[in-house]
């Protein structure tokens, strides 16, 4: 996949990291258990929206397809909120509460309210809490851009990694959510493969056994599968400092200036906003592309080099 | 044009409702409408048990006291008084989360596979 080599996950599994004994929980739709790739995959799963954990909507079985191609010897436990694609944010909370009390080391939340926010509201709390308690929380950034001040919650949780998608080329996507929050913070904090991004697909999408996604909700399992392999490498790491290590390690990416294809606003309007965004002074660059595009291989080095440098 | 905007939303009353678009939503109601309508929310504070003897325990739906929120459900009046009482710190709009997924192809083609026999 272009996207796992993009972000040089392969140099961590030639240093024999694949996730092994880390706990990643994915916070969403269920999963399809049934799909094949899934057979040599350590997977669990509850729910708390009824005792079946199947995936009908064909959200959160792509994301653990993909955490499972980066980091394929972890644990994970999907915890299934919802059967439609809505979520309550008291099912959200039940959720990652159900999975802080099973010691989970990392969790994935791809999974937006769009109202931007201070990052003070109920679900950023529970965000930071996690994070507060050692577990590396991955968030998706949302695709409300590409206007400014888009990310809601949990993006706009300050201890986050919140991610944004860019493309092949390091094009930042255009709808890729765009910070600062409403406090002025800047996120998201990295961006990550989120265009034509293939993953498994569930049983009631299953016209074919892959699907192709473009979406920040697709971005995030790659910055949770890296968190896997670092948090293997180095089990002593906090949420925090893994955080760390991939935001002082990321290749530079660019805020796009072609024009959507996909969008059906007329081209001239889509050029005239694209070219205001991009001249406007006032826009820092850093609230499109955060610290730049993931680099796995990268954030282990930064890791080794301030870990040993702590140890000793 | 931010100035301007923010000098518009204080006038309006509910100070600690969050985000702005709920606080608006409230405002914009009558008093009769304030009084028949229920509205779940999520209410901060740093003293729960001074909460629930303020607006009724009966009214709690639950209580995250981990994260200093209590989530509720009030009449409009009710909420428009939270704005009274000092030890709540704001009251959310209770929203849902949703997964934005756009596809864009389908495909029986396995993508190249990765790691291969590193899996258990």
């Amino acid at each position: 996949m272009w996207s796992i080599d993009q972000i040089r996950a392969p140099a961590l599994w030639r240093l024999g990291l694949t996730g092994e004994r880390v706990k990643v929980g994915i916070v969403g739709t269920g999963i399809d258990l049934s799909h094949p790739d899934f057979r040599n995959t350590s997977i669990n799963a509850f729910s708390v929206v009824g005792p079946d954990v199947s995936d009908q909507v064909g959200h959160e079985t792509g994301i653990t397809w993909i955490i499972s191609r980066i980091a394929p010897r972890a644990d994970i436990i999907v915890a299934k909120a919802m059967s439609t694609q809505f979520c309550t944010m008291e099912r959200m909370i039940e959720c990652c509460e159900r999975l802080r009390q099973m010691n989970v080391d990392v969790v994935n939340i791809s999974l937006a309210v769009d109202t931007p926010t201070d990052g003070t509201d109920p679900i950023s709390a529970e965000v930071n809490y996690l994070s507060q308690n050692g577990i590396a929380v991955a968030v998706a950034a949302g695709n409300k851009g590409p206007k400014y001040q888009t990310v809601g919650t949990p993006g706009a949780a300050e201890l986050a990694v919140t991610v944004g998608k860019s493309n092949e080329h390091d094009y930042v996507i255009w709808d890729s959510a765009r910070g600062p929050t409403l406090d002025g913070r800047i996120k998201p904090d990295l961006v990550a493969p989120g265009a034509r991004i293939t993953a498994a697909a569930p049983l009631p999408l299953r016209r074919g056994t892959y699907v192709s996604y473009e979406c920040t909700s697709f971005a995030t399992p790659h910055a949770t599968g890296v968190l896997a392999l670092l948090k293997q490498a180095y089990p002593q790491a906090t949420g925090a400092v893994l955080k760390q290590a991939l935001l002082a390690s990321c290749d530079p990416a660019k805020a796009s200036l072609l024009p959507a294809l996909a969008e059906g606003a007329p081209l001239r309007k889509r050029v005239t906003q694209k070219l205001k965004a991009a001249f406007s002074s006032r826009n820092d660059p850093r609230w499109t592309t955060g610290a730049g595009r993931l680099n796995a291989s990268k954030s282990y080095e930064w890791l080794n080099e301030n870990e040993s440098k702590s140890s000793s | 044009m931010a100035g301007e905007l923010a000098r518009e939303l204080a006038r309006f009353p509910f100070h600690k409702l969050m985000p702005d678009s709920f606080r608006l939503e409230i405002a914009s109601l009558t008093p009769k409408e304030l009084d028949v309508r229920q509205v779940r929310t999520w209410v901060q504070t740093h003293d729960i048990p001074k909460l629930l003897k303020a607006v009724g325990s009966s009214k709690v739906l639950r209580s995250f006291p981990h994260l200093d929120f209590v989530f509720l459900e009030l009449s409009g009046s009710q909420l428009a008084a939270l704005d009274e009482i000092d030890v709540v710190t704001a009251a959310w709009n209770d929203e849902n989360l949703h997964s934005g997924t756009s596809v864009v192809d389908r495909s029986n083609q396995s993508p190249r596979p990765v790691a291969v026999g590193t899996h258990r």
